[in-house]
C-alpha cells in the first residue's frame, strides 16, 4: 500500500511540475513591455552617450566579412556606438533563441527574421514599430569631430519610394499595416534555360509562335506562358531519356522548391492559399484543378521535382542534361553552370551555355482569362502574374532604450541606402532591395583586379543579350565570371512588378505557422507527382490536399 | 570403433566450420555497416561538389583524385574586417571548448552521481524511496521541457547576458544543468547496493566514517560502473548541440558540433559537405585516440552496463 501511494505521489508531483511548464505559449505570450506601440519621441540632438548595440543574424564567416566592414564603416559614422553582431548558426536556433529571451528580457537589439518570426515577436509585443522612424522629418547634425561624417547632416525618415513594393507590402502586411521590419536580403526564383537545346530546335519553336534569336535565346522581358511551355516540351522532350544526338532532354522544367511551386501557382491561378489569421485556405476547387493540371504535367514530363533524381535541388541534373530548364534561387545561379571539374560521362548533353529567364506565367496580363485541359476538359481561370520573394527582413526589438533604438535604426538605414545595398548584393548574390542601386555609381571591388558600379555589373548581361552571345570579350576577361549572377540580377528586376510573398503567420495552439504551411504545401506537389509515378489512389490531389490540412491543422 | 570416432571428429568439424563461418559472416556484416557511416564520412571529405553530386554515387577515389583542399581550406584566415587574421573556421577554439565543456560536465555529473548513489544505497533517511521515486519519476519529462526552465535558472543567475556574457558564464551554464543525471544516480545505485552490508558493518566496527567506506570501498569496487558513466556522459557532452547554441551568445564560445552545423552552410540554403565532412573527420581523429588509448577499460565499462552511446 506504501509503495502505491509513494507511485501515486510521484506521479502527481512529477506531472504536476510538468504541467506548470506552458511550453506551447512560451513563444507568443510571455515579456512584453508593450513600448513596441508608442509613438517615437526623437531627442533633438543626437544622444552621444555610449552606446552598445547587438545583432543577431545568421550569416556565416564567408558572409560576415562585408558586414563585419558595414559596422565597422558605421562605428566610425558614429564613434560612440559599438555594434556586436553575432552568427547564430541557422534560423530556427536564432528564432527559438529569441523566443526563450523575450521571456527573460534577454533579446538582442535587432536582428534578422523572416515575416512569420516577426509575427510571432509582435504577438509577444516584442518588437518595435517602426513607421514613427520611417516617417519621421527630424534631422541631426553630426557635431562629433572624430566622426568620418562630421559636419553633415543625417535624417532619420526613409522614403520608402525607392523600394520595390512587393518587399515593402511584407514588412507591412500584419494588423494596423505598420512596418515591423524592413527589407534586407531579398531573393526570388528564376528560370536558367540550356541554350544550346533551344538553339537545336530553332526553327521549330520559332514556329511555335515563340520569340526565339539565332543563338537560341528566349526573350528576357517576357516571361513564357505555360501555352508556350506545354509548345516547348513537345518539341524538347524526349520521355524515354536525354538523347544527345537529337538533342533531347528527359524532362522540360525542374522547380527547386516544391513549396514555392505550390504557392506560386496557387496565386497564378487566383486559388486561395492561407490568411493572415492563420486559416488553412486550400480545400478548394481551384487548387484542386491546379493540381489536376500538374498532375498531367508531371506525367508527361513537361515538370519535374528533384526527389525524381532523390536530391534537394535539379540544378546538377540541369547540368546533366536531365532536365532542359530549371527554377531556383537567385542565390545559386552558379550551381546551373556546367563546369570543368564535372566529370564528362555525366554530362548527358556536353558541356552548353546557361541564359536566365522570368519564371513561366499563365497570363500575359494581370487578371487575364486562361483555359488549360484537365483531364481531357477545358476549364478557364482568371489569372494572375506572379513570381515568389524570399529572404530575411530586418527589425528592432522592443526592449532597447530610446538612444540604442535610435541608433539602431540608423545602422540599418545605412545597411540598406544605395551604396550598402548594392554593395552586399554583388557580395553574396542577394537581390537589392532599393530601386536606386540598380544605378548606382559607386565602383565595388569584387576582386583585387576588378572593380565595377552596379549599374555597369547589370550591363554585362544586358551586353551580352544585345550581341546574341556573341561578345568580343577575351578569354581572361572577368566578366564573364559574372555573367550570370548578372543575368539573374536583371531577370530578377525584369519581375520586380509581380512579387507576391505569402500571408505570415506564427505557430499558435491548433494551427501551424506560416513557414510550416510552405513545407506541408511542398510535400503535397511531392505527393501528387509520387501518385505520377506509382499511381497509387492515395497520392491523388485530393488525397494530398486532405492530408496536407491534416498535418497543418490536427 | 574408431571408425566412429573419427566420423564423430569430422562432423565435429564441419559443424564448427560452419559455425565460424556462419558467426565471422555475420560479424563482418555488422562491422561492414558500422563502418560504412565512417568510410563515406572520410570519401566525403575528400570529393568535390560535382563527385559527391554524381550520380552513381563515386564509391572509391584514387589518391590522385583526392581533394585535399577540402582540409586545407579549413584553415585558412579571414583576410579583412574586424576578424582579419583569424581561422574561417576557428577548429581549435570549438575543439577546445568541446574538450572543457566535456570534461567539466562529467567530472561533475561523476561527484553528485556518487553522492547522491551512496545515499540512496547506503544511508537510511526518512522519505528514502519516495524521493528516489520522484526523482525517477523526473526521467519521464521530456529533456526538451527542461530547456526552457533551465534557460530561466541560468540567466536568474546571471551566466546568460547578451551584452556581457564573459567565457567563465558561457561555460557555467553549459555546463551546471548538466551536473546531475538521475539515470546514472539510478545505475550506480544499483551497483552500490549489489555490495554485500557485511563489508560496511565491518568498516563500520574498525572506526570508517561513511565517506572514508565510499571512497576505499565502494568506488573501487564500483569502479566499471564509474568508467562507464564517465565514457556514457563524455559522448553525450561531446555531440550536445541544442544547449550549447542556446545559452551561448558569442561564437567563439560554441562547441564543435554548433560549428559544423551553420559553418559550411551558403545563402541557398547547400551545404559544402565536402568542407563539412572533413571538418566532421577531423572532429572524429581525438573521439578516435581516446577510443584507442582507453579501450580496454571502455570495451569493459560498455559490456558490463549492456549500453552503448
Amino acid at each position: 500500500m506504501k509503495k502505491i501511494i509513494a507511485l501515486l505521489v510521484t506521479l502527481f508531483v512529477v506531472f504536476g511540475f510538468a504541467g506548470c511548464i506552458d511550453v506551447g505559449t512560451t513563444e507568443l505570450t510571455t515579456g512584453g513591455t508593450n513600448t513596441s506601440q508608442t509613438t517615437l519621441d526623437l531627442a533633438a540632438e543626437l544622444p552621444d552617450e555610449e552606446v552598445e548595440i547587438t545583432f543577431w543574424h545568421i550569416y556565416g564567416q564567408s558572409k560576415s566579412a562585408l558586414l563585419d566592414q558595414l559596422i565597422a564603416e558605421f562605428e566610425a559614422m558614429y564613434p560612440n556606438v559599438t555594434i556586436t553582431s553575432t552568427s547564430q548558426s541557422d534560423y530556427t536556433t536564432l528564432l527559438d533563441k529569441i523566443n526563450l529571451g523575450i521571456s527573460v528580457d534577454q533579446v538582442p537589439t535587432m536582428a534578422l527574421g523572416y515575416p512569420d518570426h516577426f509575427a510571432g515577436y509582435i504577438t509577444a509585443d516584442a518588437v518595435l514599430k517602426l513607421d514613427d522612424y520611417i516617417n519621421s522629418e527630424v534631422e541631426y547634425e553630426i557635431t562629433d569631430s572624430t566622426s568620418t561624417i562630421f559636419g553633415d547632416t543625417v535624417s532619420v525618415g526613409l522614403d520608402l519610394d525607392d523600394f520595390v513594393p512587393s518587399y515593402l507590402a511584407e514588412n507591412n502586411q500584419y494588423e494596423g499595416g505598420y512596418y515591423y521590419s524592413v527589407p534586407f536580403s531579398k531573393s526570388t526564383e528564376v528560370m536558367a534555360v540550356n541554350v544550346d537545346v533551344l538553339k537545336a530546335h530553332k526553327t521549330e519553336i520559332a514556329a511555335a509562335g515563340i520569340t526565339i534569336s539565332d543563338n537560341g535565346y528566349l526573350s528576357h522581358e517576357t516571361p513564357l506562358t505555360f501555352d508556350q511551355i506545354e509548345a516547348l516540351a513537345e518539341i524538347v522532350v524526349d520521355t524515354n531519356g536525354t538523347n544527345a544526338t537529337t538533342m533531347k532532354c528527359e524532362y522540360l522544367m525542374n522547380f527547386d522548391s516544391s513549396g514555392n511551386m505550390f504557392i506560386n501557382m496557387s496565386r497564378q491561378w487566383n486559388a486561395p492559399y492561407t490568411n493572415l489569421d492563420g486559416d488553412i485556405l486550400i480545400e478548394n476547387d481551384t487548387t484542386e484543378s491546379m493540381l489536376n493540371y500538374l498532375q498531367d504535367k508531371f506525367d508527361d514530363n513537361t515538370v519535374v521535382l528533384p526527389i525524381v533524381w532523390e536530391q534537394l535541388y535539379g540544378s546538377y541534373n540541369f547540368v546533366y542534361g536531365d532536365v532542359c530548364m530549371s527554377a531556383g534561387s537567385t542565390a545559386g545561379v552558379e550551381y546551373n553552370i556546367p563546369d570543368l571539374d564535372d566529370d564528362p560521362t555525366d554530362l548527358k548533353l556536353g558541356m552548353f551555355d546557361v541564359d536566365y529567364i522570368q519564371i513561366p506565367q499563365f497570363v500575359s496580363t494581370e487578371g487575364a482569362q486562361f483555359t488549360v485541359d484537365i483531364e481531357g476538359v477545358e476549364e478557364t481561370f482568371t489569372g494572375s502574374l506572379s513570381a515568389v520573394q524570399q529572404g530575411p527582413n530586418i527589425g528592432i526589438m522592443a526592449d532597447a532604450s530610446a538612444s540604442e533604438r535610435l541608433y539602431s535604426w540608423l545602422f540599418i538605414k545605412y545597411l540598406i541606402d544605395t551604396d550598402s545595398t548594392a554593395r552586399w548584393s554583388m557580395d553574396t548574390g542577394y537581390l537589392p532591395a532599393r530601386l536606386s542601386s540598380l544605378e548606382s555609381e559607386t565602383e565595388i571591388e569584387l576582386t583585387p583586379t576588378f572593380s565595377i558600379t552596379f549599374s555597369n555589373f547589370l550591363e554585362i548581361a544586358q551586353d551580352f543579350w544585345e550581341a546574341d552571345g556573341d561578345v568580343d570579350w577575351g578569354i581572361t576577361d572577368e566578366r564573364w565570371d559574372y555573367l550570370h549572377s548578372s543575368m539573374a540580377v536583371n531577370i530578377a528586376a525584369a519581375q520586380n512588378d509581380y512579387y507576391n510573398y505569402d500571408p505570415a503567420f506564427p505557430a499558435a495552439s491548433g494551427s501551424a505557422g506560416s513557414a510550416t504551411a510552405r513545407i506541408e504545401a511542398g510535400y503535397c506537389l511531392e505527393n501528387v507527382y509520387i501518385g505520377t509515378l506509382n499511381t497509387h489512389a492515395a497520392y491523388d490531389p485530393v488525397d494530398a490536399l486532405d492530408t496536407m490540412v491534416n498535418q497543418l491543422i490536427w | 570403433m574408431s571408425d566412429i570416432f573419427v566420423e564423430n571428429e569430422k562432423t565435429y568439424k564441419r559443424r564448427k566450420i560452419i559455425s565460424n563461418i556462419v558467426t565471422y559472416g555475420f560479424l563482418t556484416i555488422v562491422a561492414i555497416a558500422i563502418l560504412i557511416p565512417f568510410y563515406w564520412m572520410l570519401l566525403t571529405s575528400l570529393k568535390s561538389i560535382q563527385e559527391i553530386q554524381s550520380q552513381p554515387p563515386i564509391l572509391w577515389l584514387k589518391f590522385s583524385d583526392w581533394k585535399i583542399n577540402n582540409y586545407t581550406d579549413l584553415f585558412l584566415t579571414v583576410q579583412s574586417g574586424e576578424r582579419a587574421g583569424e581561422p574561417l573556421f576557428p577548429f581549435f577554439t570549438y575543439l577546445q571548448n568541446t574538450v572543457l565543456i566535456s570534461f567539466l560536465t562529467t567530472f561533475g555529473t561523476v561527484i553528485t552521481t556518487v553522492l547522491a548513489s551512496f545515499a540512496f544505497a547506503r544511508l537510511h533517511f526518512k522519505g528514502k524511496e519516495t524521493l528516489f521515486a520522484i526523482l525517477l519519476g523526473t526521467m519521464m519529462v521530456p529533456g526538451e521541457i527542461f530547456i526552457l526552465t533551465n534557460f530561466l535558472t541560468v540567466n536568474k543567475l546571471g551566466w546568460y547576458d547578451i551584452l556581457d556574457q564573459t567565457y567563465l558564464d558561457a561555460i557555467l551554464a553549459m555546463t551546471i544543468p548538466f551536473m546531475i543525471s538521475v539515470f546514472y544516480i539510478f545505475y550506480l545505485r544499483q551497483t552500490f547496493k549489489k555490495i554485500p552490508d557485511e563489508l560496511y558493518f565491518a568498516a563500520k566496527v574498525d572506526g570508517t566514517s561513511d565517506f572514508k567506506y565510499l571512497m576505499k570501498i565502494m568506488i573501487p569496487i564500483a569502479a566499471p560502473t564509474i568508467i562507464t558513466i564517465i565514457i556514457l556522459n563524455s559522448m553525450g557532452a561531446w555531440s550536445a548541440y541544442i544547449w550549447p547554441a542556446m545559452v551561448t551568445t558569442q561564437d567563439r564560445y560554441r562547441l564543435v558540433s554548433n560549428g559544423l552545423r551553420g559553418a559550411f552552410t551558403d545563402t541557398t540554403g547547400r551545404t559544402d559537405y565536402g568542407q563539412q565532412m572533413a571538418a566532421a573527420t577531423l572532429v572524429t581523429v581525438p573521439l578516435l585516440i581516446v577510443f584507442f588509448t582507453f579501450r580496454k577499460q571502455i570495451m569493459r565499462g560498455v559490456s558490463r552496463s549492456g549500453i552503448k552511446g
